[in-house]
């Protein structure tokens, strides 16, 4: 009898960065995050190795205000990070502004 | 109107010190959902108690965006949830970012409500804790939704 490989030995694949040689090998469920130096620090998905994607960020299209932002390494602020696959499917990672509970009563 | 900011509504603080009859347990007991919106509502940081709760004033399901099988209505829960206080004079709350269970097409996501799933008496059930805009409409298609909640936090308070 034939020793079969467990499934998560199965599952495992090597993930890259299209951006930066960021790379990591594991199973996992969702796409794991690395803090890109090609996308200027801001933390972005990899992609299996081989997927004919291009991961790319989407600045913030709204006035900041004082709202507490995402910002990338060039102090712009950035409200998503999104992979577009060759197929015209798309990933998105939004960055949730932190929520300050600040201010003075009166 | 719609949209223009993330705040956390003035009755959550109200709630955390009173949380009689409502059922709550605590931040760290309770499950605390993550819904996604579209830009109908008009958020509210000052809105009364009975207006906070999902499925009540801005966060009426006829505003929610969601998937039939990656994310449901009610939205997604939380998970590893921290509290931290190495910060002098603030209390951060933080969790693990925050991933649909799979592939799923969403349109005009505008922003999300971290309402405690477990509240159910008192004036609201379901009572929101805080809003997030996410600066934009946000769309996927056949893909994964994903929230990054901020490197400093979801929350913080200073004291």
């Amino acid at each position: 009898m034939s020793a079969r490989p467990h499934i998560f030995d199965q599952l495992r694949r090597l993930w890259v960065c299209p951006n930066c040689t960021h790379t990591w090998a594991g199973t996992a469920t969702a796409a794991p995050f690395h803090v890109c130096a090609g996308l200027r620090g801001l933390t972005a998905p990899l992609v299996v190795a081989g997927t004919d994607c291009e991961v790319v960020t989407h600045e913030r299209e709204d006035y900041v205000n004082k709202e507490r932002l995402t910002v990338d390494g060039d102090g712009r602020p950035v409200m998503s990070v999104e992979t577009r696959h060759a197929d015209g499917s798309n990933d998105i990672a939004v960055y949730a502004p932190l929520v300050q509970v600040v201010g003075e009563v009166g | 109107m719609a949209f223009t900011q993330s705040k956390m509504f003035r009755e959550w603080p109200s709630q955390v010190l009173q949380k009689s009859g409502t059922n709550f347990l605590g931040m760290g007991t309770d499950v605390l959902n993550v819904a996604l919106y579209n830009n109908s509502g008009t958020p509210d940081k000052d809105a009364a108690v009975g207006s906070t709760g999902y499925n009540t004033g801005a966060w009426a399901v006829a505003n929610e965006v969601t998937d039939a099988t990656n994310w449901v209505a009610g939205g997604r829960a939380l998970s590893g949830k921290t509290f931290s206080t190495a910060v002098s004079g603030a209390c951060t709350f933080d969790a693990t970012d925050l991933a649909g269970g799979g592939t799923l097409s969403l349109s005009n996501v505008y922003g999300c409500l971290i309402y405690d799933n477990a509240i159910t008496g008192g004036t609201v059930a379901k009572q929101g804790i805080s809003f997030h805009y996410f600066g934009g409409p946000q769309t996927v298609s056949a893909g994964t939704f994903t929230v990054v909640w901020n490197a400093s936090g979801i929350f913080t308070m200073a004291v």
